[in-house]
């Protein structure tokens, strides 16, 4: 998924543009005339100079408007894995406050062991064996306060 | 008929569990959150009366950093807790002016407090190349010359010795922008800075510039405080010197969310007292310089509270409060 | 004399070895991890420490803190998972050294070099800390600003890819840098009323995310299979001998400039590493290698890496001014063991100083052995197929993504930039310089802002002082010698037309 130098450029201009109006409303210091928009600014300021710099260079190349894609966006296998990954994490934001950090991270990596193809007899062990030792190495040894499972205390 | 009642009650207190638990508070790990990062004060003072709070209530005590939002997440992280004793944290004077700040409407209000554990004065230090030797001398320089020749630094925009140097200033009769005030991260860089050359005064505690007056670095001129320090005899008050009755502190509290249990309460502010007493809290703060003061509950809630009002004042005065 | 025999003494006792050895493993375990960092691990031991000997104390937390950032390497070189921003550097190149089958030779010399630089900033320490400190007490806002712009502009030119590409990747991370309201005007910025946002974009999940996740994705898209350990050019120690005698002057570069900026509190590693490797490539004989497998900068910003972990520790002993967030933590566990960290620990605890500049030697000299352990150990990750280990790296970036603040704000957030960085590295954007960007874009902000403040808006004042001229002449330099170079070769090209 890929967009051309011209593309680029012009997005890169507005990202400038936006954030410039963003900043626009930033107080200054009380007395002083500078604060809080003083970087958003220059950073602006630069983040136009540079996509403009890209947009003459792809214009003098003769450059097109336009999206590459590869092959991947039309292969379905590719589009669902990547999908899983990113639905899994949603996942464990959502789940783990309900379920608890145990019964979740069991559940993610299972599912996706599975859907990238191990098998079964290697993933549930794994799986199992891989969710107890973070459990307890971070949640025991780290002291990472992990969603508890009331459900399961002796883990704890 | 006694013996079905017993068993009844056993039976309820079995099924109940959860409900009952609060009467044998505590039987799992307390988190204890600290607003600041670690290797900060703060964050020093939140372990160690953790590490003793752990031996007095025999259960672990582990702390938690939420850092950043400049105190607001770790707050609010405090406040928003379930009320049973299973998250306290330490709560610093920063509760007292962001309110005021617009930051957030979180107050000290929100908060149960269960005791204060420290305070420690503002000061006035220079660099030790400064031709300043007295707050006298320092305060003719900033009064002869127009507003905005001296700077000063310490804290961030509207931090506590922003204000508590607008406060100063007020009470001797200036604008609380005579001297302008350079926003920095915290008293070590603010610190570092003066010493090179950056600005010329830092009106942040005494302990936290202790190493560098040691090196002979950095010159304490005076004490924000009503009397001299323990640990800085040397150094005069303000009242002694220009004869300005402006006081500042900074104190660092233990509180739950609004709402805690009596019991758990009790059993907490019991425990606290405990662990301010112990060997190890009292030769840690004096190691470091750190001003020891016990307050309970109900004074340590009065004091939050004037300190909420002085600074709104100041605040508001100064130019740093939201409209 | 004397004094050296009652550190050594001090040092040398069977609990104190003991702890060393197990700090030792902790560190390693913290470190390898993606998104744990030695940060993370020092903080974890400071309640252990409070019931220890002063020595020990320090050791473990010294120990610890070098396995750590060796360790960060591991994940780094194997799966292109940096565990620190110093160690992006040159992650391009360890990991192009992993796909060619050397690991163990990236690895290794990743280990050496570190030792190497971490003895080196050592040996500066116990000689000559006190001339150093003075230097760093004085640089103020004015140089720090010339100081982090020369390292994003480091990072821009090294990255892969146009320098164009660079910056837009750099604007990236600023641009996240701004968002919070730890900025000097206390201001919420991009906040959306989230107090989550409030403490802005941290760091470590944004890594994790651009790195990490978009590695995973990348991965889960291709299904391809790394390729197996082979040990290329026999032992893990022996190539680096022969990095040794072909790079001498660029070991010992690295180590004194990263222990120079590792001694200026706050400046640190970050900075260091990408200075060190932009400096290699410079003065490089094959400039052409980097970013495709060559070992000459990771020799050089490894040495420099650790170095400045070292120097670190300058202001903070001398001072008791924080170089790092690291040596904040120690400084904190000095106090508590009643060590004051100022002039005066030289004079009233020398062999307690001494005591932990012979940890520091130890520390570094142990790692060897520990490291050719773990390098060993975690080449059988390779063994494992992707479709079980990504998985689990993706839960441990979960984890560490929460357990930076304890909150699952930083999962959303290594979620969103998972995705930017999956989509920046489509458009062949580097994704270092704006972890860069993000790391150093408060630094940058304070000092740029108080800067203008302080001199009313003069831009004369950056360069009034000597160190910042120095500093501020170098960085464009950085900017103008390309640009000029361009146009010589232009115009030779045009006079040969004609």
């Amino acid at each position: 998924m890929r967009v051309t130098d011209l593309t680029l450029g012009c997005l890169v201009i507005l990202a400038g543009i936006a954030i410039f109006i963003s900043a626009i409303d930033f107080t200054v210091i009380p007395g002083q005339s500078y604060g809080a928009g003083t970087m958003p600014r220059a950073i602006a300021f630069a983040t136009v100079g540079t996509g403009i710099f890209l947009t003459v260079k792809a214009l003098l190349a003769k450059g097109r408007f336009g999206l590459e894609l590869e092959e991947w966006v039309f292969n379905r296998g590719s589009l669902l894995r990547i999908g899983m990954i990113l639905a899994l994490i949603v996942f464990y934001i959502a789940g783990a406050p309900i379920l608890g950090f145990a019964p979740t991270a069991f559940l993610i990596l299972i599912v996706a062991m599975l859907v990238l193809g191990t098998r079964p007899l290697i993933a549930v062990p794994v799986s199992l064996v891989a969710t107890v030792a973070i459990q307890q190495s971070f949640g025991k040894l780290l002291l990472v306060p992990l969603p508890r499972s009331d459900f399961l205390p002796f883990l704890w | 008929m006694k013996k079905t009642a017993l068993l009844g009650t056993v039976f309820a207190l079995t099924l109940a569990g959860g409900a009952f638990a609060q009467d044998s508070y505590p039987e799992r790990p307390i988190t204890m959150i600290v607003p600041w990062g670690a290797g900060g004060g703060t964050d020093a003072v939140g372990r160690i009366i953790a590490s003793q709070l752990q031996q007095e209530l025999g259960v672990p005590v582990n702390v938690v950093n939420r850092t950043g939002g400049s105190g607001v997440v770790g707050h609010s992280a405090i406040a928003n807790a379930e009320p049973d004793g299973y998250t306290i944290g330490v709560m610093t004077i920063e509760i007292d002016m962001m309110h005021w700040q617009g930051l957030t409407d979180l107050t000290y209000e929100d908060f149960d407090i269960l005791a204060m554990v420290n305070t420690d004065p503002g000061g006035i230090m220079v660099s030790a190349d400064s031709e300043w030797d007295s707050v006298e001398s320092f305060l003719e320089s900033v009064k002869a010359e127009p507003a905005g020749t001296y700077t000063a630094s310490g804290t961030g925009q509207g931090g506590i010795w922003h204000v508590g140097m607008a406060g100063w200033l007020l009470s001797e009769d200036l604008p609380a922008n005579q001297i302008t005030f350079v926003p920095s991260q915290g008293a070590a860089p603010g610190i570092t800075d003066m010493v090179a050359g950056g600005v010329d005064m830092i009106p942040s505690s005494l302990a936290e510039g202790r190493s560098m007056i040691d090196a002979e670095r950095v010159r304490p001129l005076a004490t924000m405080s009503a009397e001299r320090q323990e640990a800085f005899p040397d150094v005069p008050t303000l009242a002694e010197t220009t004869g300005s009755d402006w006081t500042v502190a900074v104190w660092r509290t233990i509180a739950g969310p609004d709402g805690l249990p009596d019991n758990v309460r009790d059993t907490l502010v019991n425990a606290l007292e405990t662990a301010y007493n112990s060997e190890e809290y009292q030769s840690f703060m004096n190691e470091r310089g750190f001003g020891l003061r016990w307050a309970g509950p109900e004074e340590a809630t009065q004091i939050v509270a004037e300190d909420d009002e002085a600074f709104g004042e100041v605040m508001r005065e100064a130019g740093l409060a939201a409209e | 004399m004397t004094i050296l025999i009652e550190a050594a003494a001090l040092v040398f006792q069977p609990q104190v070895i003991l702890v060393i050895l197990a700090s030792a493993a902790f560190g390693m375990f913290v470190g390898a991890i993606p998104g744990l960092t030695a940060t993370m691990a020092t903080a974890l031991l400071v309640p252990v420490t409070f019931f220890m000997d002063p020595v020990p104390a320090i050791a473990s937390i010294v120990t610890a803190t070098a396995m750590a950032i060796f360790a960060g390497d591991i994940p780094g070189t194997l799966l292109r998972m940096p565990g620190t921003p110093a160690s992006a550097a040159y992650v391009q190149d360890a990991y192009a050294m992993t796909r060619k089958g050397n690991s163990e030779g990236a690895l290794g010399a990743s280990l050496v070099f570190s030792a190497i630089g971490g003895i080196f900033g050592t040996i500066v320490l116990m000689t000559s800390s006190p001339v150093l400190a003075d230097i760093a007490l004085k640089f103020s806002s004015f140089e720090y600003f010339w100081l982090v712009v020369m390292g994003l502009s480091c990072a821009v030119f090294v990255s892969p890819g146009s320098p164009a590409r660079g910056l837009i990747s750099l604007f990236i991370g600023l641009f996240a840098a701004t968002v919070g309201i730890d900025n000097p005007a206390g201001v919420p910025r991009y906040t959306f009323g989230s107090i989550e946002l409030y403490a802005g974009v941290q760091f470590i999940p944004a890594m994790i995310g651009l790195f990490a996740v978009s590695e995973i994705l990348r991965s889960v898209l291709n299904r391809t299979e790394m390729p197996a350990v082979q040990s290329g050019g026999g032992g893990i120690f022996k190539q680096q001998i022969a990095n040794i005698v072909k790079y001498p002057f660029q070991v010992v570069r690295g180590s004194a400039l990263g222990t120079a900026i590792g001694a200026l509190p706050g400046a640190g590693a970050d900075i260091a590493a990408w200075i060190s490797y932009a400096i290699s490539k410079k003065f490089s004989r094959e400039p052409e290698k980097f970013g495709s497998g060559h070992v000459e900068g990771l020799v050089e910003s490894g040495a420099s890496n650790n170095a400045a972990m070292s120097g670190a520790w300058i202001p903070a002993l001398v001072f008791g001014i924080p170089g790092d967030s690291i040596t904040a933590i120690v400084i904190g566990v000095l106090y508590i063991k009643g060590i004051n960290p100022g002039p005066m620990v030289f004079i009233n605890d020398p062999q307690m100083i001494y005591a932990v500049f012979i940890v520091f030697l130890l520390a570094n000299i142990m790692m060897l052995p520990l490291g050719w352990l773990a390098i060993k150990g975690a080449g059988t990750i390779l063994s494992i197929p992707q479709r079980t280990l990504m998985p689990i790296i993706l839960l441990f970036c979960i984890v560490g993504s929460f357990a930076i603040n304890n909150s699952p704000f930083g999962i959303v957030l290594m979620l969103i930039f998972g995705i930017v960085g999956f989509l920046m590295e489509e458009n062949d954007i580097p994704i270092a310089p704006a972890i860069l960007g993000l790391v150093l874009g408060p630094m940058l902000e304070q000092n740029f802002v108080t800067s203008m403040i302080k001199s009313q808006g003069s831009f004369i004042a950056f360069f009034e002082r000597p160190i910042a001229a120095g500093l501020g002449i170098a960085t464009l330099a950085i900017w103008c010698i390309p640009l000029l170079l361009m146009l010589v070769a232009r115009r030779g090209k045009a006079s040969d037309d004609i």
